[in-house]
């Protein structure tokens, strides 16, 4: 038996997001949000040791309300219980205070074994909240992990593959653990129609404020974040010269060959 | 006096006087004694903001029989090399190389630690960064020093369509990690001198994690690392099969200081090794011309190639976003525009060759 916790978040797309050159900002209107998508694959993972060892997946989010649309469609893929921590307070968190959060919340849900993240998001990118709620619960780190090898439930032991820079480490850590994974690991389930409906369901999705996970209100959010944005510039996209052709492929390549020479890479 | 009201105004935190801090610190990345290329690179940037500030450079190496490196990391540019070196720190560890920091950072109280942004570098980062109850930025492109004498740590975000700018104005350190071949390696200056202090520090009672094994990336003979190569030839999800790569290893023999690189979609289905992977997760690189083949042009895939000079794409799809972000684009199959396009550049060599 494995008790799972696995962690989402609810992001922007950030590839709708345009840049507006006259105002110099990006345009977030009309943007749709999604699970972070190495989200998806951690519950995937969830899911699948839940079937392999039994157990129970809770998946933990934080955000505005609207991020409860993420946690249906996790309820919707096959988990069993889903918390969306929200509240006013944690507007403003930067990674240490989100860790914070969420590591107060999975206190408060108690009973864990393994916890799964994505191993970083795609609108922050930063990677620090998996290991910053590791650090926070004292427990065991193992980030960027592409293979669970093993998983001994008895001697309270994991095994898991690292892909890191040079190469790969092999890992063993004490359960709890906390894992964060990517988006090779593994191919995310779709929902189904029983899934989305008991989404639907009274207590499935419960909706926690900062008392409900015993989070001090000046150590949350903005209050207890130690990094500030002091300044945001807006990155305009180098100008490309937008050259695109539909050739047969004799004539490609030659075109090809003739831009080469042009900017004197031949 | 002026307060900083809501930064950092948790009372569970123990209180920093932030102009007792000094000193710029690098985290010394290495596997074996095998030092990181972004280590120098950090050991440059902390120099220059050093010398800004009158304050000194620390590098922190931690590990086994390692103390030899010192002097180079001296000559790099550190003035300040704290060595510790124990068995029990033969291989990175996340909690014994924090706890390490830990006690170091109690001692001598530095204003910031940088750290590259390898991916045991990030692994490392929260490690410090949450026990000392301060900030750590992610993935800097660049640092500054500003009025207030904080560090300004420049990122990018949403898929680096914009630049942050964090600060961290009442804790202390102030930590980074910084992202690969963004800074110069600084000249090495074999008459520069410095300090080394040995420092033992005991590993900590219980660790949950061991190091089992690391199995290195084979080395590729005679093949240029895509971060040097001038020209990237770069294989996405469209080239479908391990084996179509080596149509790409052709083209590039065939183009001078070109390489062959990857999409994210492609290193996951093993048909390339994580070290030729672009984009956000991968590597950063600013080739003369970048040859995106097959390759649909995720977002993560565009910030790690957006700023190179010139974008060729050749993608079946009209609607692939990397036409957007292209100079010259070529709607088509890959598969048929590529032979020809080797022979085709094999007559040029073999003319000029003649």
């Amino acid at each position: 038996m494995l008790n799972i916790i696995v962690l989402i978040k609810w992001v922007p797309r950030v590839d709708q997001m345009k840049f507006d050159p006259v105002k110099k900002t990006l345009i977030r209107v009309g943007v749709e949000s999604q699970i972070n998508p190495p989200d998806l694959n951690a519950i995937e993972l969830g899911l699948q040791l839940k079937e392999k060892y039994g157990g129970k997946v809770i998946v933990l989010s934080m955000g505005p309300p609207p991020a409860k649309e993420g946690l249906e469609i996790a309820i919707g893929m096959g988990a069993d219980e889903a918390i969306l921590l929200t509240d006013k307070a944690l507007a403003g968190s930067d990674t240490l205070a989100t860790s914070y959060a969420l590591h107060k919340a999975i206190e408060r849900i108690g009973k864990y074994d393994i916890i799964i993240a994505g191993e970083e998001t795609t609108d922050s990118s930063t990677g620090q909240v998996g290991p910053g709620v590791a650090t926070f619960l004292d427990i065991a780190q193992v980030t960027y992990v592409d293979e669970v090898l093993e998983i001994d439930v008895g001697k309270r032991i994991g095994v898991f593959r690292r892909s890191v820079d040079d190469g790969f480490e092999i890992v063993e850590a004490d359960l709890p653990v906390l894992i964060t994974v990517g988006v090779g690991i593994n191919t995310p389930r779709g929902i189904t129609l029983s899934g989305k409906l008991r989404a639907k369901k009274a207590g499935v999705i419960q909706l926690w404020n900062i008392e409900r996970a015993g989070i001090r209100k000046e150590c949350a959010g903005f209050l207890g974040s130690p990094t500030t944005v002091a300044k945001v510039e807006t990155v305009e996209p180098p100008k490309r010269r937008r050259e695109i052709i539909n050739a047969a492929p004799e004539e490609a390549a030659k075109w090809i060959i003739e831009k080469m020479k042009e900017i004197g890479i031949l | 006096m002026m307060t900083m009201k809501g930064l950092g105004a948790c009372p569970e935190w123990e209180e920093v006087k932030i102009e007792e801090w000094k000193g710029i610190w690098v985290y010394i990345d290495h596997r074996w004694g095998e030092v990181k290329e972004v280590t120098y690179q950090l050991l440059g940037k902390a120099r220059e903001l050093a010398d800004q500030r009158g304050d000194y450079v620390g590098a922190v190496l931690i590990g086994h029989n390692v103390k030899h490196l010192a002097d180079d990391l001296i000559k790099y540019g550190a003035d300040k090399v704290f060595v510790i070196d124990r068995e029990e720190y033969k291989d990175y560890n996340p909690e014994t190389y924090g706890h390490v920091f830990i006690e170091l950072v109690k001692k001598y109280k530095p204003y910031a630690i940088l750290i590259g942004g390898t991916k045991n570098g990030r692994d490392l980062g929260g490690k410090i960064a949450i026990p000392l109850r301060t900030g750590l930025a992610a993935d800097c492109t660049e640092f500054r020093i500003d009025e207030n004498g904080n560090l300004v740590q420049i990122r990018p975000a949403t898929g680096g369509k914009i630049l942050a700018h964090i600060v961290t104005p009442s804790r202390r350190p102030q930590i980074a990690t910084a992202r690969p071949n963004v800074f110069p390696v600084p000249l090495k200056d074999d008459t520069r001198k410095g300090e080394i202090i040995e420092e033992d520090i005991e590993p900590p009672k219980k660790v949950k994690t061991r190091l089992r094994e690391f199995i290195p990336t084979k080395e590729e003979d005679g093949r240029i690392p895509i971060e040097k190569a001038k020209v990237i030839i770069t294989g996405g999800f469209g080239m479908k099969k391990a084996e179509n790569f080596e149509m790409l290893w052709e083209l590039a023999s065939l183009i001078e200081g070109a390489s062959v690189g990857a999409s994210r979609r492609a290193v996951d289905a093993g048909w390339m090794p994580r070290s030729r992977q672009v984009g956000q997760t991968g590597k950063t690189v600013r080739p003369k011309l970048y040859i995106a083949v097959g390759v649909s042009g995720a977002i993560q895939h565009l910030a790690g190639m957006m700023h190179s000079e010139y974008v060729m794409a050749i993608n079946k799809d009209p609607k692939a976003p990397i036409f957007e972000v292209a100079d010259f684009g070529v709607v088509g199959d890959l598969f048929e525009i590529i032979p020809i396009l080797i022979r085709e550049l094999r007559k040029i060599k073999e003319q000029r060759g003649s």
